[in-house]
C-alpha cells in the first residue's frame, strides 16, 4: 500500500469529519434559533438566560462558536452538561463502558452467525438447509431489533427468569454485569445477522460461479477445498462492505436498544439528554457517534487493500 | 417474453406473488383507515382499559382503553405515508443526482459521490435527533430523517446502473443520431435503469416502515395521540408482564408489513433482472 | 494406443439434450481439434471429460480414458485424476485465475495436491513451471492483475502441465488473445505437446487456428460429431454438407466491385491526436499516452478502407475521434472540403449526417426496451428536419427491405431476433440519413462465420448499389482481403503502413505489418 494513497486517504478522512462536525453544528445550534431559550425554555427568567448565554459563549460570532467546539472536541473537551453538572467527555467516558462492549458483542456475533450460515447455505444451493436459512433470514430482516427485544424480554426475563429484563449493575458486579448485556446484543446482533448471511450466500454463490473455481476444481481440487481456499476470501469483499455500511445502522441500533434495557450507554445517555434539552450533550455525543461512523468505514477502507491486490498497486 | 404463460411472473417466481398480496393487505387496510375504523383510534375511556379481545374490542384495548385493532389499522395508514413519502424525497432528488453525475462524469461526478457516502454516515435515527429542535418532533421530522438517508442510496443505484448502460452501444449510437446527452438520459438510461429503481424502492419502504417505527417508539416520530405502530410499542413495553398482547399486535404487524414488502422486492428482482431473462430467452 | 475415447456420449441440460451422441478417439502424443460455432457443444464435451459438468447436467455413455471409464469414477479418484493426468486450459485468461493469490501460489497448488510437496518446495517447482512457459521475466509473487492476458494464459497453462499430465484440454485457448500472442500461445503448446508427449484436445471456433495445429480435425454441429478426419486429408474430403459450408464461409470472398469514378478523398483527418489519461482521483495522470498520434487518412467516395491492428493500438480510439464522439486533443477533420470542428454541435451534427457507424456487438447496439424500428428511426427528427409518422414508417420499411428484413421487424424489441438479425438491423441504422461514409468496428467478429459471410455480402452489394465508402475495422488479416481496397496498418497509436490491400498483404514493409502477417493462420486453399 503505497503512502501515497494512504495519505489522500487520511486526507479525505479530516475533510469528512470537519464536514460532519460542521453539519450537526449547522443543524444543532444554527438554524434552530436561540440555544440558551430551548434548554430553558421559553417562560425563562431573563437574567438565567443572560447567564446561560454567557456560559455557553452564544454571544460571539458563529464561527468562533464552531470553531471552539470543534477544536474543544479535538482536544476531548467536549463542553459541560448542564443537567449533570459535570464535564460531557466524563459522562462519555462513563457510558462507554457499556455501549463499546455491547457494540463488538453485538459485531462478534452477527459475524459469527453469518459467515457460517451463509456459507453452509451457498455451500448446499438448493438444499433443505439452504432454504430454511433463506426462509429464516427473510424473517429476520423484517423484525425490528427493539421490538425483538422486548419479546427477549418476555421469553428469557419475564417468562423464564434465565436473564435480567434491563438495567446495568456495573463492571464491578463481575458476571451479572455481562449477563445484562446478553440479550441487548443479541436483539442487535439479529437483524445484522440475517442481512449478512443473506450477502454472504449470494456472495459466495456468486464466486463459486467464478472461472477461478472452475480453474481450481480443473487442478484436482474437490468442491469444498475450491470453496474454502478460492471463493471464500473473495466472497469476503463484498461482506466487508456491507458491514461497513452495517455500522451505522448498529449505532442507531444501540441507542434505542439501550433505551428498551435501561442500560446507561452513550444511546441512553443522548436520549434522556434530548429530554432533558441539554443540547451540550446531545450536540456532542451525535458527533461522536457519527464520527464513529466515519472512522469505521475509513477502516473498512484501509481493510480492502489488506483483502484485496489489486487496489494495494505496487510503489 | 414477459407476457406468455411461460413466464406468467406469478407461477415463476412465487415470492413475487406472496410479497404483491401481503403489501396489498396492508395498503388496502391503510386505505380503509383512512376513511374508517372500528372505533375512534385515539378516544380514550378508561372504564375500558386494558380489555382482552372481545366481539367489540376485536384485539382488545390499551391502558386508556383505546381499540388496539383501530389503532393498528391508522398505525399502517401514518406507517405507510411516512415511508412512502421519505422514499419519494429520496427517490426525487438522488435519481436526477445520480444520473446527472453518471451522464456528465469527471470532477462533478466524483463530488457529487463524495458527497453520497458522506451522507450515509448520517443514520436516519441521528438525524431526526439533529432537526427535532428545527422542525419539532412529529411525522415531518421523521420523514425528512428518512427521506435524506434514501437520497444517497438513490443516487448511488442511479449512478451505478447509468454508467453500465452508458457504456453501451445503444447509448453511442444514439449521439450518433444526433440526441443531446439530457435527451439520451431520458430516453435510453431513465428507462434502463427503472426497473432497478423500482425494486430498490421496495427494499427501501420496509427499511423506511421499521425505521419510522423506531422513530415513533423514540418519540422523535409521530407524536401522540397519533397512533403509530412504534408508539404503541412504546406504551406497551412497561405492561410487558400483564399485557404482551400490545406489543405483540404492532410487532407483528411490522414484522408482516416488512416482510411483504421484502418479498415483493426480491420476487421483482428476480423476474427484472437481465441475466435471469437472458437464460429464459 | 489409444488415450481417451468418447462413446456416444449423450449430456442433457436441464432436461434438453444438447449432445446427441458424441463418438471421438484421442491417441497418446496425439493433437485432435475440435471445431464447431458457439452452441455446438465442444465446451460441454470438454468439461463432461472432466466430469465437472454443472449440476443440472446429466450424462450417459462412456468416457474411456487410460483404461478406465471416467462416468464410472468416483468423485475423490476424479480429483486425483485432474490436474495429474488431465490438464485443462480455459478460453478467459483474464477471469481463469483467482485475484487475491500470487500466481506462483496457485501454481504450486497443483504440485502440492499431486505430488505432496511441502510448500516451500512446490514454490520452487512453481517458479521452474513458470520459467517452462516463458515467463523468466516475472517475479513469482505478482497477482494475476499485474499480467497481460498473454502471461496469464502462460500461467494456466503452466498449471495444466505443472505434473506432466497424459491428455491436455484447450478450450479456445487464444480465442480471447490478439493475433500476435495467439501465435505465441499456439506454438508454445505445440511445443510441449511434442516434448511431453501429452495428448491435446483443441477445442476452436476457427477452423483455421485448429488446421495449423492438429494432427486430426473434428468437426462438430449441434451436439455431434459431423465431420472428422486427418488434417492432411481433411480440406480434401470433406463430405458432410456443413463442414463444407463452415469452410467455405471461412475463405469467403464476397463479389466487389471497386468503385474509381471518384478520385478525390471527400473524408480528410490530418494529424489527428488523441491523449488518454488515466483516471486518477481528482487529478489527471501527469503523462498522459498518446492513444492516436498524428494520425492522417483520407477516403474517396465509394472506397473500402481497411483499419488493422491489435487491441490498444488505438484503433478504436481513432474512430471515435473520427466519429466526433470524443474530442481531438490535435489535428483537424475537412468533410467535403469543409473543416469542421466537432465540438461544435452545427458541425457535429453534420459530421453525423454524412458519417455513421455499425458495432461490434450485435447485443449491446439495440436499446432492450425499445422496437427495432424505434432505433432505426432515432435519427429522424435529429439530423433531418420533422418528419411525419407514416413519412417515419415508410423509411423504416424501406431501409429493413435493404438490408433483406420484412417490414414486421420494425415492431420486435432486440431479444426476439438472432445476432445475425441484429447486425441487419443495425446497418439499416447506420443507412438512415443516406451517408457518405461507415465505419464498420469488427462488424462481423462477434457472428458465427456461416451468418459472417452473409453479412459480408449485404455489406458489399451495399455498397456497389449506393456508393458508401467503408472504414473497416478489424483484427483479422483474411477479412482485410476480401472486404478492403486499401489498409491501414496501425500499432501504439500511429499508422505504420498504408496501401492497397493486397499489395501490403503480398509484400509488407513494415516489420509490425510483417508479424501481423506471419501470426495469422490461414486455412489452406483447395
Amino acid at each position: 500500500m503505497s503512502l501515497l494513497w494512504l495519505l489522500r486517504r487520511l486526507a479525505g478522512l479530516v475533510l469528512a469529519l470537519a464536514a460532519a462536525s460542521a453539519v450537526v453544528f449547522i443543524l444543532m445550534d444554527l438554524l434552530p434559533g436561540d440555544p440558551a431559550e430551548i434548554m430553558l425554555g421559553t417562560n425563562a427568567r431573563p437574567d438565567t438566560l443572560a447567564a446561560l448565554r454567557a456560559e455557553m459563549g452564544l454571544d460571539r460570532p458563529a464561527l468562533i462558536r464552531y470553531a471552539d467546539w470543534a477544536l474543544g472536541l479535538l482536544r476531548g473537551d467536549f463542553g459541560r452538561s448542564l443537567t449533570y453538572s459535570v464535564p460531557v467527555a466524563e459522562l462519555v467516558w462513563e457510558r462507554l463502558a457499556v455501549t463499546l462492549p455491547l457494540a463488538v458483542m453485538a459485531i462478534a456475533l452477527t459475524l459469527l452467525i453469518a459467515l457460517p450460515l451463509g456459507a453452509m447455505a451457498a455451500a448446499r444451493r438448493n438444499s433443505l438447509t439452504d432454504s430454511t436459512i433463506v426462509a429464516i433470514t427473510q424473517l429476520g430482516v423484517a423484525i425490528p431489533n427493539f421490538w425483538f427485544a422486548m419479546m427477549l424480554v418476555l421469553v428469557f426475563a419475564i417468562s423464564w427468569r434465565w436473564l435480567p429484563s434491563g438495567g446495568f449493575p456495573g463492571w464491578s458486579a463481575g458476571p451479572s454485569a455481562f449477563l445484562a448485556l446478553i440479550l441487548p446484543a443479541i436483539a442487535l446482533a439479529l437483524p445484522q445477522a440475517a442481512i449478512l448471511t443473506r450477502v454472504m450466500r449470494s456472495s459466495l454463490l456468486e464466486t463459486l460461479g467464478e472461472d477461478y473455481v472452475r480453474t481450481a476444481r480443473a487442478k484436482g481440487l474437490t468442491r469444498s477445498e475450491a470453496l474454502r481456499r478460492h471463493a471464500f476470501r473473495n466472497a469476503l469483499i463484498p461482506v466487508l462492505t456491507i458491514l461497513g455500511l452495517q455500522f451505522s445502522f448498529l449505532i442507531a441500533g444501540t441507542v434505542v436498544i439501550e433505551n428498551v434495557f435501561s442500560l446507561p450507554g452513550l444511546g441512553r445517555l443522548v436520549f434522556q439528554a434530548i429530554n432533558q434539552r441539554d443540547l451540550v450533550v446531545v450536540r456532542s455525543v451525535v458527533m461522536l457517534l457519527i464520527g464513529s461512523i466515519i472512522i469505521v468505514n475509513f477502516c473498512v477502507d484501509l481493510a480492502y487493500a489488506l483483502v484485496d491486490p489489486r487496489l494495494r498497486g505496487r510503489a | 417474453m414477459i407476457s406468455g404463460a411461460r413466464n406468467n411472473p406469478a407461477l415463476t417466481h412465487p415470492s413475487l406473488w406472496i410479497g404483491a398480496a401481503m403489501t396489498a393487505c396492508v395498503v388496502l387496510l391503510a386505505l380503509i383507515a383512512l376513511v374508517w375504523t372500528p372505533q375512534d383510534p385515539t378516544a380514550m375511556e378508561m372504564a375500558k382499559r386494558l380489555q382482552t379481545p372481545s366481539a367489540a374490542h376485536w384485539l382488545g384495548t390499551d391502558r386508556f382503553g383505546r381499540d388496539v385493532l383501530s389503532m393498528a389499522m391508522a398505525g399502517a395508514a401514518i406507517s405507510l405515508q411516512v415511508s412512502f413519502v421519505a422514499i419519494a424525497f429520496g427517490m426525487a432528488i438522488g435519481v436526477p443526482l445520480g444520473l446527472f453525475a453518471a451522464m456528465r462524469g469527471g470532477t462533478l461526478d466524483e463530488a457529487v459521490m463524495r458527497v453520497s457516502d458522506f451522507v450515509f454516515a448520517f443514520p436516519a435515527l441521528l438525524t431526526a435527533i439533529m432537526l427535532r429542535e428545527l422542525f419539532g418532533p412529529g411525522a415531518l421530522n421523521a420523514m425528512i430523517a428518512i427521506g435524506i438517508f434514501n437520497v444517497p442510496v438513490f443516487a448511488r443505484v442511479t449512478y451505478g446502473a447509468a454508467l453500465s448502460i452508458k457504456t453501451r452501444d445503444f447509448v453511442t449510437a444514439s449521439r450518433l443520431a444526433g440526441k443531446s446527452e439530457m435527451r439520451i438520459a431520458l430516453d435510453h438510461v431513465l428507462p434502463n435503469v427503472l426497473p432497478l429503481l423500482i425494486v430498490q424502492a421496495t427494499i427501501q419502504l420496509s427499511l423506511g416502515i421499521l425505521a419510522e417505527a423506531a422513530l415513533s417508539y423514540m418519540g422523535l416520530g409521530v407524536q401522540p395521540p397519533a397512533p403509530s405502530w412504534g408508539r404503541m410499542l412504546n406504551d406497551a413495553q412497561t405492561l410487558m408482564a400483564i399485557a404482551p398482547r400490545l406489543a405483540l399486535v404492532p410487532g407483528l404487524c411490522i414484522v408482516f408489513t416488512v416482510l411483504g414488502l421484502n418479498l415483493l422486492g426480491d420476487g421483482l428482482r428476480d423476474w427484472l433482472d437481465p441475466r435471469l431473462r437472458r437464460r429464459q430467452a | 494406443m489409444t488415450l481417451l475415447v468418447l462413446d456416444h456420449l449423450v449430456c442433457t441440460l436441464d432436461g434438453t439434450e444438447i449432445l446427441h451422441g458424441v463418438n471421438l478417439r484421442v491417441k497418446q502424443g496425439e493433437i485432435v481439434g475440435l471445431v464447431g460455432e458457439s452452441g455446438s457443444g465442444k465446451s460441454m464435451t470438454a468439461l463432461a471429460i472432466m466430469q465437472l459438468l454443472p449440476e443440472r447436467a446429466q450424462l450417459w455413455g462412456q468416457i474411456v480414458f487410460d483404461g478406465r471409464d471416467l462416468t464410472q469414477t468416483s468423485e475423490a479418484e476424479m480429483c486425483a485424476i485432474r490436474g495429474r493426468d488431465i490438464g485443462l486450459i480455459f478460453q478467459e485468461p483474464m477471469t481463469a485465475l483467482n485475484p487475491l493469490k500470487t500466481v506462483a501460489d496457485q501454481i504450486a497448488e497443483t504440485f502440492m495436491l499431486h505430488e505432496g510437496f511441502a510448500y516451500a518446495n512446490a514454490l520452487d517447482k512453481a517458479r521452474a513451471a513458470m520459467d517452462r512457459v516463458g515467463l523468466e521475466d516475472i517475479p513469482a509473487t505478482r497477482y494475476p492483475h499485474e499480467l497481460s492476458g498473454g502471461q496469464r494464459q502462460r500461467i494456466v497453462i503452466a498449471m495444466a502441465i505443472a505434473c506432466h499430465p497424459k491428455l491436455i484440454i484447450a478450450d479456445e485457448p487464444t480465442s480471447a488473445l490478439d493475433v500476435t500472442t495467439q501465435a505465441q500461445i499456439l506454438a508454445l503448446l505445440r511445443e510441449i505437446t511434442r516434448e511431453s508427449g501429452a495428448a491435446l484436445l483443441l477445442i476452436s471456433h476457427d477452423l483455421a487456428v485448429v488446421a495449423s495445429m492438429a494432427d486430426r480435425i473434428a468437426v462438430m454441429k449441434d451436439g455431434r460429431i459431423v465431420e472428422e478426419s486427418a488434417t492432411r486429408t481433411f480440406f480434401g474430403a470433406m463430405r458432410d454438407p456443413y463442414a463444407r459450408a463452415l469452410y467455405e464461409a471461412s475463405v469467403h470472398r464476397p463479389v466487389r466491385h471497386t468503385d474509381t469514378r471518384f478520385p478525390t478523398p471527400f473524408f480528410v483527418a490530418d494529424d489527428c491526436t488523441r491523449l488518454y489519461r488515466k483516471p486518477r482521483l481528482f487529478r489527471a495522470d501527469p503523462l498522459p499516452v498518446r492513444a492516436v498520434d498524428k494520425v492522417s487518412l483520407a477516403i474517396r467516395p465509394g472506397e473500402s478502407v481497411g483499419l488493422v491492428g491489435e487491441s490498444g493500438s488505438g484503433k478504436s480510439t481513432l474512430a471515435r475521434a473520427l466519429l466526433g464522439l470524443d474530442p481531438l486533443d490535435a489535428g483537424t477533420i475537412t468533410l467535403d472540403g469543409v473543416r469542421l470542428d466537432p465540438t461544435r454541435k452545427q458541425d457535429r451534427l453534420l459530421l453525423r449526417r454524412k458519417v455513421q457507424m455499425v458495432f461490434q456487438d450485435p447485443y449491446s447496439s439495440f436499446d432492450p426496451r425499445r422496437t427495432i424500428g424505434w432505433s432505426i428511426a432515432e435519427a429522424l427528427g435529429h439530423l433531418t428536419g420533422p418528419v411525419a409518422e407514416s413519412d417515419r414508417m415508410q423509411r423504416v420499411a424501406a431501409l429493413l427491405a435493404q438490408v433483406e428484413l420484412t417490414p414486421d421487424f420494425a415492431a420486435r424489441y432486440p431479444h426476439e431476433m438472432s445476432g445475425g438479425q441484429r447486425q441487419r438491423a443495425a446497418i439499416a441504422r447506420a443507412l438512415m440519413t443516406d451517408p457518405e461514409l461507415i465505419v464498420l468496428d469488427e462488424p462481423v467478429s462477434a457472428l458465427d462465420v456461416s451468418i459472417r459471410a452473409r453479412i459480408l455480402d449485404l455489406l458489399a452489394e451495399l455498397q456497389s448499389r449506393r456508393a458508401v465508402a467503408y472504414l473497416f475495422i478489424t483484427h483479422d488479416l483474411s477479412l482485410l482481403r476480401a472486404v478492403t481496397d486499401r489498409t491501414l496498418v496501425m500499432q501504439k497509436g500511429k499508422i505504420v503502413e498504408d496501401g492497397a490491400t493486397s499489395d501490403l498483404l503480398d509484400r509488407p514493409q513494415h516489420a509490425y505489418t510483417r508479424a501481423l502477417i506471419a501470426a495469422s493462420p490461414d486455412l489452406p486453399r483447395i
